[in-house]
């Protein structure tokens, strides 16, 4: 669970040696990238129109996490208070005690990344919980849950370059090619985490031979 | 506005440390007035880096207040030191590799939070021949 958070934070913590390491590519580590006509805040203003009820749809490693984690910020600006919980393989309830979903009200924002992960009957539960409790509920799918959907998420080559370009230390910028992006891009099928686990693997070997 | 500095630095050694090594540092915060600083905390620690899941350990952690310093500011120099552990070894492989750094984060007034890094390398007796780490 994500709780209060504080209202900014900077570092100047060690720069990856990869810089596709994971800790450089998790969702939180990267801002999400909007198409041009699309933003965080439109998006909350989409949730806020379905009175904070809605889902992100799209397929495995387009965003959808790092989609959530972008908007923790906006949401918190639009008076939100949000309690994040993220669904791993085979986790069929929702992993929160009953005395912590009691104290959700109408300000908080409920966001279930993986919410698929939850049998039938859990999610109908969880709806059923959070229009008691008047909170919010945000959940990611591969396929629609049932919410207003408030967005779908689809990468494109371009993002997905541009998102590289922003990791690369300016020394290392040579070291992948729009030729590598596009292929990775092609040979995942757009799954943008593979992109990134295979361009780990490229840097490294480059590295290991210059 | 100017982030407040934070500087960590090793005493008497190159940044290579065997085990055993004790590790002498000092750490100092300027530009940010002294009553903003509302906590510092220092962590020598360990953390894995690659492809997949992460991990992280605190080897050595002090927490400072401003009742702890001189004069109530948290700002001047400090020192400290830690005896340094048998494990795990500092280790660069192609899906993971850890790392040993000294940590100093700052807790600033309205739950601002900043924080620097300072690597250095805990390496086996063997390979240490730029070895100019701590007393053993």
């Amino acid at each position: 669970m994500t709780g209060q958070q504080p209202e900014a934070s900077s570092s100047n913590s060690l720069p990856p040696t990869n810089p596709f390491s994971t800790s450089a590519v998790r969702p939180g580590a990267l801002d999400y990238r909007f198409p041009a006509d699309d933003s965080c805040e439109l998006l909350v203003g989409r949730l806020r129109d379905h009175a904070w009820w809605g889902e992100v749809v799209g397929p495995h490693g387009s965003g959808k996490s790092t989609l959530l984690h972008s908007l923790h910020e906006p949401l918190r600006n639009a008076g939100r208070r949000v309690a994040h919980v993220t669904l791993t393989s085979g986790q069929r309830r929702l992993p929160v005690a009953t005395g912590e979903m009691a104290a959700w009200d109408a300000d908080t924002q409920l966001i279930v990344d993986g919410i698929e992960q939850l049998s039938w009957w859990q999610g109908r539960k969880l709806k059923r919980i959070c229009r008691r409790q008047g909170c919010g509920l945000l959940v990611t799918a591969h396929v629609s849950f049932g919410l207003p959907t408030i967005m779908t998420t689809h990468p494109t080559v371009e993002r997905t370059r541009q998102l590289v370009s922003e990791l690369l230390p300016a020394a290392a910028a040579e070291s992948v090619s729009a030729e590598d992006i596009a292929d990775a891009f092609a040979r995942h099928d757009g799954n943008v985490r593979e992109v990134f686990f295979d361009l780990y693997d490229r840097y490294e070997s480059r590295a290991r031979d210059s | 506005m100017i982030e407040p500095l934070i500087s960590l630095q090793f005493l008497g050694s190159n940044g290579i440390y065997r085990p055993g090594d004790e590790l002498h540092a000092e750490y100092q915060i300027d530009a940010v007035e002294a009553d903003e600083l509302q906590a510092v905390e220092l962590s020598v620690l360990w953390f894995t880096e690659g492809k997949g899941d992460e991990d992280l350990a605190v080897h050595y952690f002090e927490r400072r207040v401003p009742a702890d310093a001189d004069e109530h500011d948290l700002r001047r120099l400090h020192r400290f030191k830690t005896i340094l552990p048998n494990s795990p070894l500092s280790y660069t492989g192609e899906i993971l590799k850890i790392r040993w750094c000294g940590r100093v984060r700052i807790f600033l007034r309205r739950g601002k939070e900043l924080f620097f890094d300072q690597p250095f390398e805990l390496r086996a007796p063997a390979d240490d021949s730029n070895h100019k780490g701590g007393a053993a």
